[in-house]
């Protein structure tokens, strides 16, 4: 089970996932592939673990779905952002921001 | 609002999972075919292409399971899904489900009837409002063998100064003749118009005494009991206001008690007359009940009193040894019960547990056998906990199934108890019911063990790692040494408790045996006695006493089909009067050297030739009332005189008092109450009617009847006020305590029978499952000329060490357990080697009859087919 890259820091998928819905409805083999595609295959998602993800930020009700058509021509289940879910990535990056700065200055005090 | 909408999806997917189902399997079928797409257009084959997908995107089952996780009904849906994969798995063993159901519904169904016992009996609701703050005020005597009251100066000295009392109020309990059309004796007692407050009860009709009507020449007023208004008077309210003739006065009926108080004190008599209580500052034997402070316990009750008697007691001879001995009503209602229910509660909750061994090693041999099928799921991703957790729904359908069919066991179970209950003792056994918290009980239990047990299995089932089961693609190799030692020490530990069961019943139909074949040392046949009471007022000193006795004997003896009759204030054969501070002329005894504890009787001169006792050396006392004579039975003069004779040497009962002269020796009486070990020393004294009551002891002539009219009709002629009690055969007095053992008996050999009944299927079901296990390990032995004896013989064997291993811990605990039914055995000792052998032998000749039976089936497979079996 031993995987190459970085692992993703628990909670970080979420936020990657509002981020990655951000920019249009998409469904979820289309997440995972932006995803790697944004973060220069360092982050290593497994793909399988972006559905139980999925189905909870929408039971959450930050992202709806729906089905539609694929680009090729295939039923696929499609997310879109919600409001709630702009607010929500708005916070989560606002957070993660702070976050990353604080470790970052911890880092390189030493 | 968020949360509603969240609700509504969730009850969506509940009600429509399928549909959620298979919208979740596209979605993932979707993401599957594209990612395939991708590596098909970097050139890899089809095939290829599809496998790398499903190795990108992971176990596809774990997280199929975690969507279901966020539907947030994957728990109902699981159990649902559980229940019914559990049902049908069980449908496809049913030999072992069939077992597994009917050795709990046993178990369970035996347990519960007795718990519906004790429920009934110990937690028995009296009739009083916080019952457990009542306490009945008694003292011992003499090291505590001997029950006696308080003397009133204590009693009033207590109810003043005692700080752990409430209230407190006297009774002295009564023997009664009611006459309506004849004259009959009832119980009854004069009580304290204080009482029934100090109770916290209420009449149901009328009212209780009044202060002033507890005083001498105050009109006689009565108030009856429940039992004796429905019965005589058919609980008719005009029978406020009439006139009973009680003891030949007449006594007007002013109220009546609610049912259930004719049970108060001891629990046993049923008390139908209270009058009230006139004070007599030289009265004895007084009763008093008292209603504790609240938080009060009964030894700081205990204590209070002790203090009370060293302080009024002191310089008084009488007083001498008294001990406080405080007990509350629940206590005293069933004492006598309590340790007999307990020993068949803990009899059936070794049933229960041999039953739980059982399940648990029929639910190990089936997830042992599952191995391959639990690795394979393990294998695509099912969590350990799910498993587990499906493994426990199958011991809890088990347990549900077995627990409704053991309430149904329990229902007759009760309901055999009460139909065969021994006549006397034990009154309140015909209450037993099942109710709520019985049936709650049960089912608790069954659903408790079912899990528990189910639990052992199912934690050794899903432990091992995925890749042993499935690379030796063998169901039998997998991990079965630890599954097969948990199962042989369930074994064992299902045969120590039954050697325990067994042992323990071996001792009573042993009892039940001696009992049978018991010499109580006289002639039981055609004996019957009769109380009679005198009227304290009318005969005031022993010699008018013995006056009236005598002329009634003489009466009696001279009417038709009377063979022979005597005083005696004793009824054989239970108990006598015990009595400490036995002296013996010219003989000093350090105190504390002996614990001189003497059965004493008082008869006339006739008794012994009444009764038939034969006597051994010396003479019987002569009638001469001045000589003061005794006899004492072989016991007592071999433990004091051994070698020599006891006749001419000189005993008392008190401190001071006149000597009596030993002038005779017989044989000794058995009390069948008493124990074979335990003869008691016994002393025979003259009757010279130092008490107001006595029996009579009367060997008539066989078949006998109307005997207790003519017996009134003399004592009438002499005093119409003296008061009969009804004529009881000494037979059935001898046979109450053997019909109370051979209850007990049954119940107990009824529950062994169970357990080896549980025990023999279970050591079957282990041995023939791991013989089964073995069934190519066999193959490989005979195919290399292994002889089929030989195979027999080996698997007997280790059926055998487990089965030793197991005897020896239960004959150990049986010695330990054996102790608490002391008391019940008779004739027998509590380590009885025929029991504690025979429980031992049986169960080894189950064991070895349970595996040499699948053994040789074993042993006669072909050996081809043996290594075929996969």
């Amino acid at each position: 089970m031993a995987d190459t890259g970085t692992e993703l820091l628990q909670g970080t998928l979420d936020l990657l996932i509002l981020k990655t819905l951000a920019s249009g409805p998409m469904h979820g083999w289309g997440v995972s592939q932006r995803i790697q595609q944004l973060s220069r295959d360092v982050l290593h998602v497994r793909q399988g673990a972006l559905y139980p993800a999925l189905h909870r930020l929408e039971d959450r009700g930050w992202i709806s779905a729906a089905w539609g058509t694929s680009e090729n021509n295939r039923r696929a289940r499609y997310y879109r952002l919600t409001a709630a879910g702009r607010r929500r990535l708005a916070h989560e990056t606002d957070s993660w921001q702070r976050y990353a700065t604080a470790v970052h200055w911890i880092l390189q005090s030493t | 609002m968020n949360w509603m909408r969240r609700i509504a999806r969730r009850a969506r997917a509940l009600l429509f999972h399928r549909a959620a189902e298979r919208e979740l399997d596209e979605e993932l079928r979707f993401h599957l075919v594209m990612e395939a797409e991708q590596y098909e257009q970097g050139g890899a084959s089809t095939a290829d292409a599809e496998w790398a997908a499903r190795r990108a995107f992971g176990g596809v089952e774990r997280f199929r399971e975690d969507c279901r996780d966020v539907r947030g009904v994957r728990v109902l849906e699981d159990a649902a899904r559980d229940v019914r994969y559990a049902m049908r798995s069980l449908r496809r063993t049913p030999g072992l489900t069939l077992v597994a159901v009917v050795t709990i519904a046993l178990g369970i169904g035996a347990n519960t009837a007795i718990m519906s016992a004790v429920h009934s009996l110990l937690f028995a609701h009296l009739p009083y409002p916080d019952a457990s703050q009542l306490v009945e005020v008694g003292v011992t005597k003499a090291h505590g063998m001997l029950l006696t009251s308080p003397t009133l100066p204590m009693l009033d000295a207590w109810r003043e100064r005692g700080r752990s009392i409430a209230a407190m109020g006297y009774l002295h309990a009564e023997t009664d003749t009611l006459t309506l059309d004849e004259p009959e004796l009832l119980r009854g007692a004069a009580i304290e118009p204080t009482l029934p407050r100090v109770l916290g009860i209420q009449p149901v009709l009328g009212r209780t005494f009044l202060p002033q009507e507890a005083t001498i020449g105050a009109p006689h007023v009565v108030v009856i009991g429940y039992g004796l208004w429905q019965s005589r008077f058919d609980g008719r309210a005009d029978v406020l206001g009439r006139v009973l003739t009680i003891n030949s006065q007449p006594y007007t009926v002013i109220g009546v008690m609610p049912r259930g108080f004719d049970l108060f004190l001891g629990g046993l008599y049923h008390w139908q007359l209270w009058m009230p209580l006139v004070r007599d500052p030289h009265a004895t034997r007084i009763s008093a009940v008292a209603r504790l402070r609240p938080g009060v316990s009964s030894a700081q009750a205990n204590r209070e009193l002790n203090a009370v008697i060293d302080a009024v007691g002191r310089g008084d001879s009488s007083s001498e040894g008294m001990r406080a001995n405080i007990r509350t009503l629940p206590e005293l209602v069933t004492s006598s019960d309590r340790r007999l229910l307990l020993i068949l509660a803990g009899a059936t909750g070794f049933v229960v547990l041999i039953a739980c061994a059982n399940v648990a090693n029929l639910l190990l041999s089936r997830a042992a056998a599952r191995q391959r099928e639990l690795a394979i799921r393990t294998a695509i991703g099912a969590g350990r906990s799910r498993l587990v957790r499906q493994l426990l729904t199958e011991g809890a359908l088990l347990a549900l199934l077995g627990g409704a069919a053991g309430l149904g066991v329990a229902w007759i179970a009760v309901h055999l108890i009460v139909a065969f209950r021994p006549p006397t003792q034990l009154p309140q056994l015909d209450r037993v019911h099942l109710d709520l918290a019985t049936l709650l009980w049960g089912l608790g239990l069954a659903l408790g063990t079912g899990l528990l047990f189910a639990l052992i299995p199912a934690l050794l089932a899903t432990r091992r790692d995925v890749g042993a089961p499935l690379a030796r693609g063998s169901q039998r190799v997998a991990g079965s040494a630890r599954t097969r030692r948990v199962s042989a020490w369930l074994m064992a530990g299902e045969v120590a408790l039954s050697v325990i069961l067994l042992a323990g019943a071996g001792l009573l139909v042993r009892t039940a045996w001696a009992s049978a074949h018991f010499d109580p040392g006289f002639d039981t046949r055609n004996l019957v006695t009769i109380d009679a009471v005198l009227p304290e007022q009318r005969y005031r000193t022993a010699a008018e006493r013995l006056l009236v006795y005598q002329a009634l004997l003489e009466r009696v003896r001279r009417l038709a089909g009377v063979r022979a009759a005597s005083w005696t204030v004793v009824t054989p054969p239970s108990g006598a009067l015990m009595i400490g501070d036995l002296q013996i002329d010219g003989r000093a005894f350090a105190p504390g050297e002996d614990v001189r504890v003497v059965m004493a009787n008082a008869i006339s001169p006739s008794y012994l030739a009444t009764m038939g006792i034969r006597l051994r050396g010396g003479r019987l006392p002569v009638t001469d009332t001045s000589a003061h004579e005794a006899v004492i039975n072989q016991t007592f003069a071999r433990r004091y005189w051994p070698g020599a004779s006891a006749i001419g040497h000189r005993i008392r009962m008190k401190q001071t008092g006149p000597w009596s002269v030993i002038v005779g020796i017989v044989d000794d009486v058995r009390g069948v109450e008493e124990s074979a070990e335990g003869l008691d020393l016994t002393v025979y004294h003259r009757f010279y009617g130092s008490r107001i009551y006595a029996t009579l002891i009367i060997r008539t002539a066989p078949q006998m009847s109307g005997l207790p009219r003519r017996i009134s009709a003399a004592a009438s002629v002499i005093d119409p006020s003296i008061r009969l009690g009804g004529a009881e055969t000494v037979e059935s007095n001898v046979d109450w305590g053997a019909a109370y053992r051979r209850f007990v008996m049954a119940l107990l050999s009824a529950f062994a029978v169970l357990a080896l009944a549980l025990a023999a299927v279970g050591l079957y079901g282990v041995i023939s499952y791991s013989v089964t296990q073995r069934t190519r390990e066999i193959g490989v032995r005979m195919a290399l000329g292994a002889r089929s004896t030989r195979v027999v013989r080996a698997i007997v064997t280790q059926a055998l060490w487990l089965t030793l291993a197991g005897v020896g811990v239960g004959l150990a605990g049986a010695a330990a357990l054996t102790r608490v039914i002391r008391s019940m055995l008779f004739g027998v000792g509590p380590l009885d080697p025929v029991s504690f052998v025979g429980a031992a032998v049986l169960l080894v000749v189950v064991a070895v009859v349970a595996s040499a039976l699948p053994a040789r089936r074993a042993a006669r497979v072909d050996p081809v087919v043996a290594l075929r079996v996969e």
